[in-house]
């Protein structure tokens, strides 16, 4: 018997006991996804995209007023600093997103539009803007008309601009790619140094995530996929790291995924 | 190690394999399931939920499988969405000149439009592309029954109860 050519000493053979009901116990409390990829310690909170021309306090812990690619296209620049003054002055978790696309603004442009949302929130409601204002969210895609070296060059912009921000007020890139698409070391660098808020739509988006090296990802996810990438627990199980860390006011923290939905 | 050491490690070993069935059976469907996934879903937390909760599209639209290799082969499916009474996808990542937005009516038929099964069973996709504007399409927000797209890096509303597309400016 193979076991018979082991020889541990007493506390040895004790230890490998011990150890055997340990790892049972761990498995037991915590899972097997712990011992697979999950989002760890688990979202309890979320984000949820609404139009600026909406005002939706109630539907979600947090919200994102989805602004497209603004510029010269929907939705208009002034509609989401208002929506956004708005959602700080309510004091409810708050991202500004825009979808950069080349033929809605220049580069230039959108690091204009970051930097006069900053100053419009920032000199009306700084107080709240601290606690309340999650920042700027960035949707960038590789069919967006925009190079990776355009997107790295406005994520550092606006890290620039938010990263002397008092409080939480950051930047976020809710970025996909597909086969074919940005690589897997060209989505990283693009979303280097800022929140990573991937689309994870498809086991794709999973591999991309889960090798990005990112230590926190505010996942997104999107109901309207096909099972089981409809179902956020699912998603948030397959996606390995630390999930957005922001206490919003609230004496503990929370953990955070993002929803896309229809508006 | 003798017998009776032997029979200790198996039991410290059966006790861990039985905690974690235990697990399995129940500790997992609780903790990865219900919390995440009901709780705090927007239907789930009480406070009402999104105001045109998207359906999902069936496994059919999923990458890879022979339902969806049978829409699209050449290209990634992007999003797939119920508008109305009509499923709508959008590709990405195909060949030059591909039409990447694709509409199957479903009428009154509810069985179509419930996307449990392939609905390709029920009527036939028609494919779209703006006029004069290559590239993949991505559906950005959905505003009533109007789409917002990005197709090839161009913003544009389509909405598929007409097949129309149309830049918009104003919000």
């Amino acid at each position: 018997m193979k076991l018979r050519h082991i020889k541990p000493a007493g506390h040895g053979r004790r230890a490998i006991a011990i150890t055997a009901i340990a790892l049972g116990g761990l498995w037991a409390v915590a899972g097997p996804a712990s011992l697979a990829f999950a989002q760890s310690p688990k979202p309890n909170h979320h984000f949820l995209d609404w139009r600026p021309s909406v005002f939706n306090t109630r539907s979600s812990q947090g919200v994102v007023v989805e602004g497209v690619g603004s510029g010269r296209c929907l939705y208009s620049f002034s509609s989401v600093e208002k929506a956004t003054l708005r959602y700080v002055k309510a004091k409810k978790p708050v991202w500004s997103e825009f979808s950069p696309q080349s033929h809605c603004a220049s580069l230039a442009s959108y690091k204009s539009m970051i930097h006069s949302l900053i100053h419009y929130v920032e000199s009306r409601e700084a107080s709240r803007a601290k606690t309340y204002w999650a920042g700027i969210m960035l949707d960038e895609e590789p069919g967006f008309g925009f190079s990776v070296s355009s997107y790295i060059a406005l994520n550092k912009y606006a890290i620039a601009q938010t990263e002397k921000l008092p409080g939480l007020t950051f930047v976020s890139t809710e970025d996909a790619t597909w086969s074919g698409a940005w690589t897997q070391r060209q989505y990283d660098n693009i979303v280097h140094g800022t929140v990573a808020a991937p689309q994870v739509y498809n086991s794709y988006m999973v591999r991309i995530t889960n090798n990005s090296h990112q230590s926190e990802n505010l996942v997104t996810v999107n109901p309207a996929m096909p099972a089981p990438f409809n179902s956020a627990s699912y998603v948030l199980g397959r996606v390995k790291g630390s999930p957005y860390l922001g206490a919003f006011g609230t004496k503990s923290n929370t953990h955070w995924y993002n929803v896309w939905q229809s508006q | 190690m003798d017998h009776a050491d032997s029979r200790k490690v198996w039991i410290a070993l059966t006790a861990g394999a039985v905690l974690a069935i235990v697990a399995l059976l129940g500790a997992w469907p609780a903790g990865n399931g219900a919390r995440a996934g009901a709780a705090n879903t927007p239907a789930a937390n009480g406070a009402g939920g999104p105001a045109h909760s998207p359906r999902s599209c069936g496994t059919w639209s999923e990458n890879g499988t022979a339902a969806a290799t049978a829409v699209v082969s050449d290209r990634t499916i992007r999003d797939c969405v119920l508008v109305g009474t009509d499923w709508v996808m959008t590709t990405v990542g195909g060949p030059t000149g591909s039409a990447n937005v694709g509409v199957l009516r479903c009428g009154g038929n509810a069985s179509c439009a419930a996307g449990v099964r392939d609905p390709a069973g029920y009527a036939r996709w028609q494919w779209f592309q703006p006029a004069g504007v290559t590239g993949g399409a991505t559906i950005l927000a959905i505003n009533g029954t109007t789409l917002i797209l990005d197709v090839g890096g161009q913003q544009i509303s389509f909405n598929p109860g007409n097949d129309h597309f149309a830049t918009e400016t104003e919000n």
